[in-house]
């Protein structure tokens, strides 16, 4: 049951890790940690049905203590160790506008436009009210009208 | 830009779920309920598959060990035991060539030379050193003091002294050879075991162009496993193999009846390290004497003097009304922002002071090691301590909490 439903949200997992890391390895690590902690915690979970918020959140938690420990040690001059990949300057510029945006915010974004979630579906894959998902829609639209001047066709 | 335009430009440049992340989960998932059906007895360890850590996380613990411990590194070249650096924060003792093996294989695949230049175990932990150098590579990977530091170079290090972490694109250029660690195990005598808990590695470059220097430390004896004479040591250091052909689901041939994954054929470096009679050489004590706090009864369940360290090992109960004024006072557990808890509180929670404050001290309360933090992890029935070698054991030893620099006697544990 567990590994099934794991499986089920793979996508997601990755999606959430890559939105707060950017970076395709310690995307790996933190799912990786996060599956360990939730195999552990697993009698912690009464119903099945939330093991989708459950783990999300398992996993941001996870994501957040990496960060925190990067902030703790920026001092140190990082080398990034991802490829430069040259792109078409309009992709180019949504790519560093996004990395511009708070994890947060880039999750819901990315689950919407690129994986087709709706609103009902991100508030349950997320554990979070729909209210707070449509102000983080908001505001990553607002961010990014700024840098890219969309003009949003629909409503949140 | 409109939405229609934005949604594709970004599903573009969005990449999909890489196959080396799900192979790897997929791996977990097979590892974690796998190796809980094959794990009969509830031990202290939590169920941990082995993993590789990024350049970053490794420059991180670097940053950390080094800011921490202000550690002199070689100034040219490293050897196996100074990852005990990164471990202990101190230097390895002087006599320690009897367990140290040079030169144990070499073998050139797809242009990467690759050695295994160093092993070492002391009864608990085994200490590995592998290297890759890349032939037509004709930049060096090392980081120097200089370059990590400025001209806050710590003390005991020169300009020129090459720290922890590498330069430039190293594993990339690695990668681009499909040569590496390419699978999350190490056999012995051709038997799996996976990365025990509190074991590391450490990663760093050199001033020979293409040069990789990976250091390794295994906690055998977090498995309850130990060397004796000579043995087989298996590496997946080689050419890189297809997770995809090591599938439990797709593959259940290769592996054995306990789950363990037979030893592959290919991507495999095996060298032989002769462990000795080391264990002869390891003073072991388990005083299980009691001591009965308000909030915790501990014991030292096991003291371990080998002839590169010294491990602690404590067992600890928490006192159950301890924990239920605690409950009380902080709720059952970290909340999420639904309000929901996340894990319960537990000992560890109660006494994690108290286990953070201890030192090993002698009978009159002195620190054996002054200005080290032996502290080297905790859960809510166990505590761990890891200090240098000890050439002469006191009489008398004990854990103490310490207080402005002084033992508090009254809530020391007897490690002798």
């Amino acid at each position: 049951m567990f590994q099934a439903e794991a499986r089920r949200i793979e996508r997601l997992l990755y999606r959430i890790a890559r939105s707060y890391l950017n970076d395709d390895q310690e995307a790996e690590d933190a799912v990786q940690d996060a599956l360990i902690k939730a195999w552990e915690k697993r009698k912690t979970l009464r119903d099945i049905h939330q093991f989708k918020p459950w783990m999300t959140r398992i996993l941001s938690n996870r994501c957040k203590d990496i960060l925190r420990k990067r902030k703790r040690w920026s001092f140190f001059p990082l080398e990034e160790d991802t490829v430069q990949v040259e792109m078409p300057e309009t992709e180019n510029a949504v790519t560093e506008a996004m990395k511009k945006l708070k994890p947060e915010l880039r999750i819901v974004m990315t689950l919407h436009y690129v994986d087709g979630y709706s609103i009902q579906e991100m508030a349950e894959a997320l554990g979070i009210p729909t209210g707070t998902i449509k102000t983080r829609m908001r505001n990553a639209r607002k961010l990014l009208s700024r840098t890219l001047l969309i003009e949003w066709e629909e409503n949140v | 830009m409109n939405s229609k335009e934005f949604k594709e430009k970004l599903t573009s440049v969005t990449p999909d779920v890489p196959e080396h992340f799900h192979l790897r989960t997929e791996r977990t998932l097979e590892n974690i309920v796998s190796q809980e059906a094959h794990m009969k007895e509830s031990t202290k360890k939590a169920i941990r598959t082995a993993r590789r850590y990024s350049t970053r996380t490794m420059i991180l613990a670097a940053a950390l060990a080094i800011m921490v411990c202000a550690v002199a590194l070689a100034a040219t070249q490293w050897h196996v035991f100074d990852s005990l650096s990164f471990m202990l924060g101190t230097t390895p003792p002087p006599a320690t060539d009897s367990l140290m093996q040079s030169n144990l294989y070499q073998e050139t695949v797809n242009n990467v030379e690759i050695t295994v230049r160093e092993a070492g175990y002391d009864g608990k932990t085994l200490l590995l050193q592998y290297s890759y150098r890349m032939l037509d590579v004709d930049t060096p990977y090392g980081v120097t003091a200089s370059e990590m530091f400025g001209d806050q170079i710590p003390e005991g290090m020169t300009a020129d002294t090459i720290v922890e972490g590498l330069k430039g694109d190293a594993e990339t250029d690695l990668e681009a050879h499909h040569v590496g660690w390419w699978i999350d195990a190490i056999w012995f005598n051709g038997k799996e075991m996976e990365m025990p808990d509190n074991s590391g590695s450490v990663v760093s470059g050199s001033t020979v162009p293409g040069e990789i220097i990976h250091t390794e430390y295994w906690r055998l004896d977090n498995e309850g496993f130990s060397l004796n004479g000579p043995i087989q040591i298996s590496l997946p250091i080689g050419e890189q193999q297809d997770l995809a052909d090591y599938s439990r689901k797709n593959h259940p041939e290769k592996y054995d009846v306990d789950g363990s994954l037979k030893l592959p054929e290919k991507g495999i470096v095996t060298f032989t390290y002769d462990a000795k009679d080391i264990l002869s050489q390891v003073t072991t004590l388990h005083p299980e004497e009691e001591k009965v706090l308000p909030d915790v009864t501990a014991k030292v369940k096991e003291a371990a003097f080998s002839p590169l360290m010294t491990y602690i090992t404590l067992d600890l109960k928490v006192n159950p009304d301890s924990l239920a004024a605690f409950i009380k006072a902080n709720g059952e557990g970290p909340k999420n922002e639904a309000g929901e808890v996340m894990w319960p509180y537990g000992g560890m929670d109660v006494f994690q002071d108290w286990v953070c404050s201890l030192e090993l001290v002698d009978g009159q309360g002195n620190l054996v090691f002054p200005g080290h933090a032996g502290q080297n992890g905790y859960g809510n029935e166990w505590a761990e301590f890891l200090y240098p070698y000890l050439e002469n054991i006191p009489a008398e030893l004990y854990l103490a909490p310490i207080e402005d620099g002084v033992a508090d006697m009254s809530q020391a544990v007897r490690v002798k």
